[in-house]
This record gives C-alpha cells, structure tokens and sequence, in this order.
C-alpha cells in the first residue's frame, strides 16, 4: 500500500551547510496495518510524511502510495490518502458539517454520496449535536474530530497521522488512538508519527525507529525486543539513539 | 488545480468572509460612517479656505472724492491700492459704484433685493451729507 525506497531529503542551510533531513530510508506498510514512525524532535518523521502527502520532492528514492508514484502521479497520491496532524486547524467560521462537505467536494464527491457519507461520518464519531457548531465555538476534542471526519470523507485506503495526539489532553488523545484502531480494523493502511511511546506500543504494527533522517531499527515490537535484547520499548529507544549519537555526534 | 475547485474555494473565502463581523464592518460600515464624515470635513475646510470675489456696491462715492484732503477710495473702478496690505485682494473685490448723485433712498432700496439674493455682499453707502458733515 506505502513503499518509500531510499528516500533522502536535503536542503542547504546558510549555517549549517547541507542538511540531510532524510537519509536513505525505506519501508513498506500495507493495509490494516498502523504503522509508526517513532522519533524525537527533527528525525525526519514529518519530512518523510510529507514527501508521502506530494507536499514535498525527495532528492532521490522513490515512494508509492497505493500504486502510484508520489512524484509523479501526485493527483492520483492525493486521493489515496487522508493527512491529520497536530496543528491541522478547522476554519473558524465554518461549522463541522460545511467544513467536512468543503473537503468532500473538493475531492470531487457527488452531493448525494457526500451527503450519505457526512451522516455516516457524524455518527460514527458522535458529532451530530456538534454538526452546526462553528469552528470557532469547538473544544479541542471535537476539532480533532472534525480532522479526523474531513481526512476520511473521500474514504481512502491510506490515513497519515502527523504527531495527532500532540497537544490532546488524555481524553481525546484515547478517543484519537481508538479511532485509528477501528480505522485499522476497517482495512486502512495507517502511518502513525508519534514521540509518545506508549501510543506506539499500544497501537502500533510495525514500528520504526528513527533518528537524524535514518531509520535506526524497524520491525514488530516483538522484533525489535528480540534483535536488542530488550522488550520495554522506551529504553531500546533511548540505547538506539545514544548509540548513533555516539557514532555519529551532532554536525559530524 | 481544476476550475470547480478554485471556484468552491473562491466560495469558501468569501462566505468567511461575509460571516467575520470585524471584516463585514471594516468594508461596508465603516466607510458608510467616514466617507461622508470625511467629504464634509474636507468641504468645510475648502469652504473656509477659499477666497471667494465680493460684489460690493458703493452708493454716494463722490461724498469722498470731492474732499481733495481724504486719501482716494476707487482709483480704476477699484478701491485705492493703498488700502490693501495684499494688492490680491484688491482684486477679488468687485466695485459697482453708483454714478448717480447724490444717491437716494430709492438708490439704497434698488440696492437692497442684490444684498438679499447674495449677488451683492456689501453694500457701502456714503449719505448725501457725507462730505459736508466731515
């Protein structure tokens, strides 16, 4: 469903020179799979995502999303997939119901299919007494369901999550985390980017580490404890950065 | 970009647009209250800079210059120069003096209906007894 093949990503800085924000990465998620992307601050987790989204070009590799090419068949890329990330803002002046029906039609969709598809949408996240509520009026919770409803109107096959959980209080990151779990169940192929490792321990397929643009471990949770010899997520994670920081320290 | 979705987009804007109050009242109320405000303000001040031509009739001017010992007060159809500070202004007063005399009552009421309808802004009346009482 998602192939990246050695993605890389450069951009030269006035001080720092060039800077490699993505460096030779490559993994495969397939559908009714959440798959993440775990990292501190400035790993490459967003820039990876956004090559995926068609927001940005890699500087060489390639990536696929549900067959096609995000370079050179964007349009078709676009429709594959629906993007949520933390800072996604809801337009204040729209209530739930018109944003997601925007969104809907500009993805193209019939009145009737979207009209089917918005009622379906508002009840499966509770959101019919928040239908006419204008987005300045929303609570955080319900502007992240209203994210959630605007990224899965047009049903794709494939959902970006970006750091959605990052500024939720724990109420409606749990809310959030449960609606990528039935979203998985549903068939949908899943990128999640988190910092959080107990959202990537919960929720996660396949997980990969990564660290200054590279991917420094992938595999299941089991995996990954059985090839560093270490089950509890969260001190692998930190053995695996302070080891490539070793090797590798920072501006080397 | 296909033109259905610049125009649902152009959509968009606008109804946000129209439904920000600040917005709404910063392009269409403001402008209702301050252009007129503005355009009067302006009005009132060409108005009180402007130096507008005055009419001004002079009854009985031959009262002045038979006394040889008063400065002149018309020299060329105009008041004497000599009584303006600003030779401009001497301009801008246009004299309509009475050649009749001496002037009459009826004179000064011929005159009157010009001061009324603002044809005439001064009327300057010099009695017939004028040079005598001097």
């Amino acid at each position: 469903m998602i192939e990246a093949r050695s993605l890389s990503k450069s951009y030269s800085d006035l001080r720092r020179g060039e800077v490699k924000a993505l460096d030779d990465v490559s993994f495969v998620a397939t559908a009714g799979q959440v798959y993440g992307l775990l990292g501190p601050n400035g790993a490459g987790k967003t820039t990876a995502l956004r090559i995926l989204s068609t927001v940005l070009e890699p500087t060489s590799g390639t990536a696929t999303v549900g067959g096609f090419d995000c370079v050179t068949q964007p349009e078709l890329v676009r429709h594959q997939i629906g993007f949520v990330s933390a800072n996604t803002a809801v337009y204040d002046r729209m209530t739930a119901c018109e944003m997601v029906q925007y969104f809907g039609r500009l993805y193209g969709m019939g009145e009737q299919e979207l009209a089917e598809r918005i009622d379906l949408l508002f009840n499966r996240f509770q959101m019919q007494e928040i239908r006419d509520v204008l987005g300045a009026k929303m609570s955080t919770g319900m502007k992240q369901k209203v994210s959630i409803a605007r990224a899965i109107v047009h049903d794709p096959p494939v959902l970006i999550f970006d750091e959605a959980t990052t500024g939720l209080d724990v109420l409606v990151a749990r809310a959030l985390l449960d609606a990528v779990a039935e979203l998985r169940s549903e068939g949908k192929c899943i990128i999640f980017s988190t910092h959080i490792m107990r959202e990537a321990e919960r929720l996660c397929d396949r997980i990969a580490i990564m660290h200054r643009g590279r991917i420094l471990a992938e595999g299941t949770l089991a995996e990954l404890g059985e090839q560093h010899q270490e089950l509890d997520l969260e001190e692998l994670f930190f053995r695996l950065i302070r080891a490539q920081e070793a090797k590798h320290p920072a501006g080397v | 970009m296909s033109w259905r979705n610049i125009k649902l987009i152009y959509a968009r804007e606008i109804r946000d647009q129209l439904r920000d109050r600040r917005t709404l009242f910063m392009i269409a109320v403001l402008p209702l209250l301050l252009y007129p405000l503005l355009g009067m303000s302006v009005f009132q001040l060409s108005q009180f800079l402007r130096k507008n031509e005055s009419q001004i009739v002079v009854l009985g001017a031959d009262q002045v210059t038979a006394d040889k010992n008063l400065p002149p007060l018309i020299e060329d159809g105009k008041f004497a120069e000599a009584l303006f500070d600003d030779p401009t202004e001497r301009d801008r007063l246009k004299l309509d003096v009475a050649t009749a005399s001496p002037t009459t009552d009826a004179d000064l009421n011929a005159a009157r209906p010009k001061l009324n309808s603002g044809d005439t802004q001064v009327v300057v009346h010099f009695p017939a007894d004028f040079a005598a009482r001097l």
